[in-house]
């Protein structure tokens, strides 16, 4: 019988954190804002490994944040995406579909701003996927992924 | 060999031992940062640094960053109590699809005992993709710190979350803000908004210039307990000042101040919230209050499109007004 006691106790302890989880989203106050059903936003992380949907990325504000994505699916089967970030000075990031292809290039300028709006195929991926940016030679630290983009 | 490894493990010992006190040796009280500066450098005033980041680290304990020039001096995470002014030079800070300034006060040390950051004579932009101007966040494990902000100016933000000054620990503590102007924001202007009751926030915002938000002007959440005086708060899409107590009372006690031209003046939103108005301009909102707020009838509430429920007169017949 003892044995069973932690697992009861584990189980008791889930259902306290969730009820404590949900308790403090629900205290915070939630501001009312039109969103757009086909627009999504995320953030760019400063992380070097991703899985390729990026769903091991929270997509919370943190000082690990360097930059905001949104992807707009648009009615003639593209999806815009507006990128800014703000990173190392004067550097080319590669902007990827994360394991799917490069679309694009970032240059930050010398206070490490950067700024792209581009458009590719919907089709190319699927409903969920994230994006990677990566400079020409990527070291260690080099790297920022971007949360998931769910359309689901 | 033996002798060889052992001789090598001695050397490896004393240099390990040395380096902690070599780097804290190597930080100044004072710091400086110039446009024309450069990371690797000490951040002397013969050799300053490029940006607040890369001047941070080479900082003492409340130590202070000055700037020496005009320049973007970058965004910047802070975990230590530290000054940064830039008084009379023009100190800038850019942040796209990120915060300007970061002030996680769970990354502070426990032996951090003052817990004090002051930002002086800033300009922070969020070049219209900006997420927040200055975060302040944690205090689960560190309580109590306190922030002061002098002088300073945010602009475009409109990313995310889109505060100019967001708030958002449960440990408590004070949040000054003072002669500081915070504009175009796409969610708050000024927000204590944490999510859960937490420790009590002392808030104390003097001469401020809150314009243009999407949402909210000025917000307090929580258990924050906020002296608003010689605000001016306008143009906020849809609350001026707004006060939430879902979890625990918020008070807001609103003086001297301007609060026109936004879709909700004064507003009592949720839980235990405690309003008083004294001496105030409220005009020209589309309605002047929501829920029960209170005024020590000297305020002057005229030219709104609707009034709301009135503000309930504070005091006594014996002493109507509740001055004193």
């Amino acid at each position: 019988m003892p044995i069973f006691r932690p697992r009861y106790n584990s189980i008791w302890l889930g259902a306290a954190m969730l009820v404590g989880t949900t308790l403090a989203t629900t205290a915070q106050y939630v501001p009312n804002r039109p969103t757009d059903p086909n627009q999504r936003q995320v953030v760019l992380v400063h992380q070097d490994t991703s899985d390729c949907s990026g769903r091991d990325v929270p997509n919370t504000d943190s000082p690990s944040v360097r930059g905001t994505i949104w992807a707009t699916r648009l009615f003639d089967g593209n999806t815009s995406v507006k990128v800014a970030m703000t990173a190392k000075p004067n550097t080319v990031y590669h902007v990827s579909l994360k394991c799917v292809r490069q679309i694009g290039d970032i240059k930050t300028d010398d206070e490490g701003i950067g700024n792209l709006s581009l458009v590719f195929p919907t089709d190319l991926v699927g409903a969920e996927y994230s994006f990677e940016l990566a400079p020409d030679v990527a070291s260690a630290g080099s790297r920022y992924q971007s949360a998931q983009i769910s359309f689901k | 060999m033996n002798r060889i490894a052992l001789s090598h493990t001695i050397a490896a010992t004393f240099l390990l031992l040395a380096l902690p006190a070599t780097s804290a040796h190597a930080q100044a009280s004072r710091t400086w940062v110039s446009g024309v500066g450069d990371d690797v450098n000490p951040c002397s005033r013969t050799a300053p640094c490029k940006t607040f980041a890369g001047a941070i680290s080479k900082t003492a304990l409340n130590g202070e960053i000055n700037c020496l020039d005009p320049g973007g001096f970058g965004s910047v995470t802070i975990v230590k109590s530290i000054t940064i002014d830039c008084h009379e030079i023009f100190g800038s800070v850019l942040f796209s699809g990120t915060n300007g300034i970061n002030i996680p006060f769970n990354s502070f040390a426990a032996t951090d005992t003052r817990k004090t950051v002051r930002l002086r004579n800033l300009n922070l932009n969020g070049v219209d993709t900006g997420l927040v101007g200055i975060r302040i966040s944690g205090g689960s494990t560190i309580t109590g710190g306190v922030v002061i902000i002098e002088d300073t100016l945010i602009d475009g933000v409109f990313a995310g979350s889109a505060s100019g000054i967001l708030d958002d620990r449960t440990g408590g503590g004070e949040l000054y803000v003072s002669n500081t102007t915070v504009r175009n924001t796409g969610t708050f202007g000024i927000a204590y908004n944490p999510g859960a009751a937490g420790q009590r926030l002392d808030i104390a915002l003097d001469n401020v210039r809150v314009q243009n938000s999407a949402n909210i002007g000025i917000l307090i959440g929580n258990n924050g307990r906020a002296m608003i005086n010689r605000a001016v708060v306008t143009g906020n899409a849809q609350i001026g000042v707004g006060a939430s107590g879902s979890a625990a009372a918020s008070e807001i006690n609103l003086s001297n101040s301007v609060v026109s031209n936004n879709g909700l003046g004064v507003g009592n939103l949720n839980g235990t919230v405690t309003v008083r108005l004294s001496n105030n301009d409220i005009s020209f909102n589309a309605t002047a209050f929501s829920g029960v707020t209170q005024s020590h009838v000297n305020n002057r509430i005229q030219g709104n499109s609707a009034l709301g429920p009135a503000p309930t007169p504070i005091g006594s017949t014996s002493n109507p007004t509740g001055l004193q």
